[in-house]
């Protein structure tokens, strides 16, 4: 029997949105709430820029004003500077690749899975009767690109996020984008619609994806909207993150786990001294009445990162308290706030409040 | 909390207690909360401690004249992680405080510091990009304190850098990846050789680290059959 995959055909105009979106599905998936998910989706005129890419010296601005294009930035793991417009198809992934590795003949680890998504889309693309070629960097008309993605791992969960160029302004896409990384010119690029001289339909396009992909992976789509625990958190995120420009423009972004909860990690001692425990219980104690939105995570020196279940997520701050070995801390949405002493009461209450 | 901990250095269930108990590692004597049924207690202080104000607590305390002794307490406390920088200034220090209870040399209280601070100057990684181990480095460094030995010093300066290359050979034979424990192993079974050759001085026999205490905890990347402390 195929294995089912949601569908989403879900857009929202506000490309911050759409974003927030692809982490929300992301992150429910990661924590077994829904199935994996394909989403296509449409944005108003954006540059999407990778998580580690450069605001300032990546993306020429005086374009983007020009043309009223917002710079948003997306959760990956590489570099990438990818121009959308209202005549771009996105595709988000958000799925367990454990089941990709056995769909590629010579498997190699990170690069085999993105291959076989961008065979999946090349085989829509082929539909359309355009020679493209698949490779774990994107899809290409000769050298020219015609889509390209930024992915993120969360252990063996995959969060595939790009753009094809099905009848994507490619004159503008270059002028906006200005990067070291790679030379963008014209020439370098390429659209359905340039390829075949005529628009394509966006419903056409993404029926022919959706048939290339099941195809490819072997899975059944059955179309779904969002989840009423996705649609929560894509409002959290948009407040939180997408919407802000210590994301968009510093990269600096709040440290939430699993469904997007205010996170307190607490680093103690093994086992824990008297100051230890008296936090651990001050900190149980504030977070009483609000439990429905704060986790509270644990963490014992020396126990290990299995200390709460297969998939840890860890805050750099938290990472840099245990290499530096500070304890006991506690660090609130990823950002350390009180450490080697027992706050009072007030004071640890205000700082969650201000997380919330 | 009603959950049951592990003694870090015997693995038996822990109990609450409110007796006054002396710290297995610095030897302090204070209110205990939790004991092992084999007596072990780690102080308040040594439990909050990071590894360069533990290693230096616990140096500065013992009366032991086996360094791999020390080395094996010291390793099996939390802050001590599997694999790290904090090994580099383990080993010399665990020599000058063997060293000094022999009553060789003069080592006073500051030749930990000396040793803590030499030691963190070598880098996480330095064995695979420097070509040299940590480890190695904390033998002659260990041999640098104990000697008084400089950059113009003449049989001095040539012993620390012996000691360190011996250490070097005999911990690349094992091969890698790397691991800190079986480093920290051949440098001090090197150190020991190393000192009863060259200065007569014998260390009482060494604790056999055989087999390692530490592979649970680096089954990824332990070597396995491989490393002579598996074995």
């Amino acid at each position: 029997m195929l294995k089912t995959w949601r569908l989403l055909d879900y857009s929202t105009a506000d490309p911050k949105m759409n974003l927030a979106v692809n982490e929300a599905i992301f992150r429910s998936r990661r924590e077994g709430l829904t199935q994996d998910t394909l989403r296509l989706w449409q944005s108003s005129n954006s540059v999407m820029l990778g998580a580690p890419s450069s605001y300032r010296n990546d993306v020429n601005h005086e374009a983007c004003r020009k043309y009223g294009i917002e710079i948003v930035r997306a959760v990956s793991v590489s570099c990438g500077v990818l121009y959308q417009d209202m005549g771009s198809l996105n595709f988000t992934v958000a799925a367990d690749a454990t089941f990709l590795k056995h769909l590629i003949k010579n498997y190699q680890p990170v690069l085999s899975e993105y291959q076989i998504l961008n065979e999946g889309f090349a085989k829509g693309l082929q539909r359309f009767g355009v020679d493209v070629k698949a490779d774990p960097t994107g899809i290409y008309i000769d050298k020219r690109r015609i889509s390209e993605a930024l992915p993120l791992w969360f252990y063996d969960f995959l969060l595939f996020q790009g753009t094809i160029h099905v009848n994507t302004d490619l004159d503008v896409y270059d002028e906006v984008i200005r990067t070291n990384l790679r030379p963008i010119r014209k020439d370098f690029l390429a659209s359905l619609s340039r390829e075949l001289g005529k628009n394509i339909q966006m419903d056409e396009a993404k029926k022919a994806f959706v048939q290339s992909l099941e195809e490819r992976l072997g899975v059944r789509f059955e179309e779904q909207g969002l989840a009423e625990d996705e649609q929560k958190l894509v409002e959290k995120l948009y407040r939180l993150k997408y919407g802000l420009s210590r994301w968009n423009i510093d990269s600096h972004e709040p440290f939430l786990s699993g469904m997007g909860k205010t996170t307190v990690e607490v680093f103690i001692a093994y086992p824990p001294t008297s100051m230890c425990r008296e936090l651990i219980h001050l900190v149980n104690d504030v977070v009483s009445d609000m439990k429905d939105e704060v986790k509270i995570m644990i963490w014992m020196r020396g126990r290990g990162i299995y200390q709460h279940g297969p998939y840890p997520e860890i805050s750099s701050a938290l990472q840099a308290a245990k290499k530096r070995s500070i304890i006991p801390v506690i660090i609130i949405n990823g950002e350390l706030k009180f450490r080697e002493s027992v706050p009072s009461k007030e004071v640890l209450k205000k700082a969650l409040l201000d997380a919330l | 909390m009603k959950e049951t901990f592990y003694c870090c250095l015997c693995k038996k269930p822990m109990s609450t207690s409110s007796e006054i108990a002396t710290c297995s590692l610095c030897g302090k004597r204070e209110k205990a909360d939790y004991v092992c049924p084999d007596g072990h207690y780690i102080c308040e202080d040594c439990r909050l401690a990071p590894p360069d104000r533990l290693i230096k607590k616990v140096c500065e305390a013992t009366r032991e004249t086996d360094p791999m002794k020390i080395a094996l307490l010291l390793m099996k406390h939390p802050a001590i992680q599997m694999h790290g920088p904090e090994h580099h200034y383990l080993v010399s220090s665990v020599l000058l405080a063997a060293l000094r209870n022999l009553g060789r040399f003069k080592i006073d209280d500051s030749a930990f510091d000396k040793a803590i601070s030499r030691g963190k100057r070598v880098l996480f990684g330095s064995c695979g990009l420097w070509g040299v181990c940590g480890s190695a480095a904390g033998v002659g460094i260990a041999v640098s304190i104990a000697t008084k030995a400089t950059m113009m010093s003449d049989k001095e300066r040539s012993l620390s850098m012996q000691a360190t290359s011996e250490a070097l050979s005999d911990i690349a034979k094992i091969g890698g990846p790397r691991c800190c424990k079986a480093s920290t192993f051949a440098a001090i079974e090197t150190a020991a050789s190393f000192f009863e050759r060259r200065f007569g001085i014998k260390f009482s026999s060494l604790e056999n680290p055989r087999p390692c205490y530490f592979k649970v905890l680096n089954d990824k990347e332990c070597l396995g059959d491989k490393c002579p402390y598996v074995r």
